[in-house]
């Protein structure tokens, strides 16, 4: 851990910043989840492509979730936050 | 379209076919077929992340580097022979080996299926076994969950299907330190979350050519505005994401500020399409202006992330 940066952080300062981030990305997540759940019910804007199926996006949807509550929960570990 | 600038005004010139000779030489072709524009920035996602790592042999690199090559381009000649329909309906690949006639569709398949099938043996024979695994998830995904399945029936196609350009710096990470971490999983997922932006903005200006292609891209089927909204979200996880490994002290100053900077102007276009559609305005030149700079932007944040890692180490 040779950062230039971390090396200034104080414990309490990392655990805020990891929970901006965590929270950040939370809440840009669920926009994005939320767009996907809006525009559902609806037939494509252009009716020359084909409708995508409703279970296929929704599962797609939450895919990037696991990715990033991986990323976080090892995030979480390197910073010694969960010791 | 709602802003009433339809993407053939663009100074793309999507639907003009670029000129191809008609005695193009076979050697020409295949190198064609592997796409070498778009692996160039596979390259220097793969490459940088082994800096990244530690300080890989210049031998370890240059194996990497063309088993990576040969493994990237044989799933973009599968590619070819998958969507070897959908090129002939598209002006920009018309004129793409197959479409155009100079080579059969077995010809293609058989030079892509060989192609990754060589890298497989040279990483897994002279690197190692798990970076030849990562290479070839990486095929196999792009090929048959991207290409096969997502293409042609998701607009979340390249939100999924774009993992299969995240396997480079999975590849990069493995081939130094046989294993992955999770600063590995960060890399993949910068690329993950980068790759919606920069093809969205793409497909905004395309959206004649993939709507005659009946490929559901997220313009056909959001709308403009949806997908630009989508473009402003991912925009900001990526940039968390790409500060995250400062946070937990695996990159220092140059990357932060590289980061910083790289994320800011990558922002800030994102932000001049979304605004400009609000405004009823043209907004075709700053998407294609997102389009190249997000390429410049993913290459410089990941020599970055090696240039800093090398001058801490």
């Amino acid at each position: 851990m040779n950062s230039l940066i971390v090396s200034r952080l104080s414990p309490a300062t990392a655990t805020v910043l990891f929970w901006v981030a965590v929270s950040v990305c939370a809440v840009a997540q669920l926009y994005i989840l939320r767009a996907v759940f809006r525009t559902l019910p609806d037939a494509p804007t252009n009716s020359a492509v084909p409708a995508p199926r409703q279970w296929a996006e929704v599962v797609q949807a939450f895919i990037p979730l696991v990715g990033l509550g991986a990323l976080f929960y090892g995030a979480w570990r390197a910073l010694g936050l969960g010791a | 379209m709602a802003t009433g600038v339809t993407p053939i005004e663009t100074p793309v010139n999507s639907d003009k076919p670029q000129k191809a000779p008609a005695d193009t030489p076979l050697s020409r072709d295949l190198l064609a077929l592997t796409k070498p524009r778009i692996i160039s920035l596979l390259l220097v996602t793969t490459a940088a992340p082994m800096y990244a790592a530690g300080s890989p042999s210049l031998w370890t690199v240059l194996l990497v580097m063309v088993g990576g090559y040969l493994m990237a381009g044989g799933a973009n000649a599968v590619n070819m022979y998958i969507d070897r329909d959908i090129d002939d309906v598209m002006a920009r690949t018309r004129l793409r080996p197959i479409p155009s006639g100079r080579m059969t569709p077995t010809q293609v398949l058989a030079f892509g299926v060989f192609c990754a099938t060589l890298a497989t043996w040279m990483l897994a024979h002279f690197v190692n076994v798990l970076t030849a695994g990562l290479a070839l998830a990486g095929f196999y995904f792009y090929v048959f969950i991207y290409t096969r399945i997502l293409k042609r029936t998701s607009p979340q196609n390249i939100v999924i299907g774009g993992a299969a350009g995240a396997f480079p710096p999975l590849v990069g990470w493995a081939a130094v330190t046989g294993t992955l971490d999770v600063t590995a999983l960060c890399l993949f997922l910068i690329v993950f979350y980068w790759t919606p932006p920069h093809f969205w903005a793409l497909a905004l200006l395309k959206q004649v050519d993939y709507g005659r292609a009946k490929v559901p891209m997220a313009p056909l089927v959001w709308g403009e505005r949806e997908t630009m909204n989508q473009m402003v979200w991912y925009t900001v996880i990526l940039l968390v994401l790409t500060l995250l490994p400062v946070l937990y002290g695996v990159f220092g100053l140059l990357y932060f500020v590289s980061a910083v900077v790289l994320g800011g102007l990558l922002m800030w276009g994102v932000l001049k399409v979304l605004w400009a559609a609000k405004r009823n305005e043209p907004w075709t030149a700053p998407a294609w202006w997102v389009y190249k700079y997000s390429l410049l932007y993913l290459a410089l944040l990941f020599v970055a992330m090696g240039v800093d890692r090398a001058i801490t180490r």
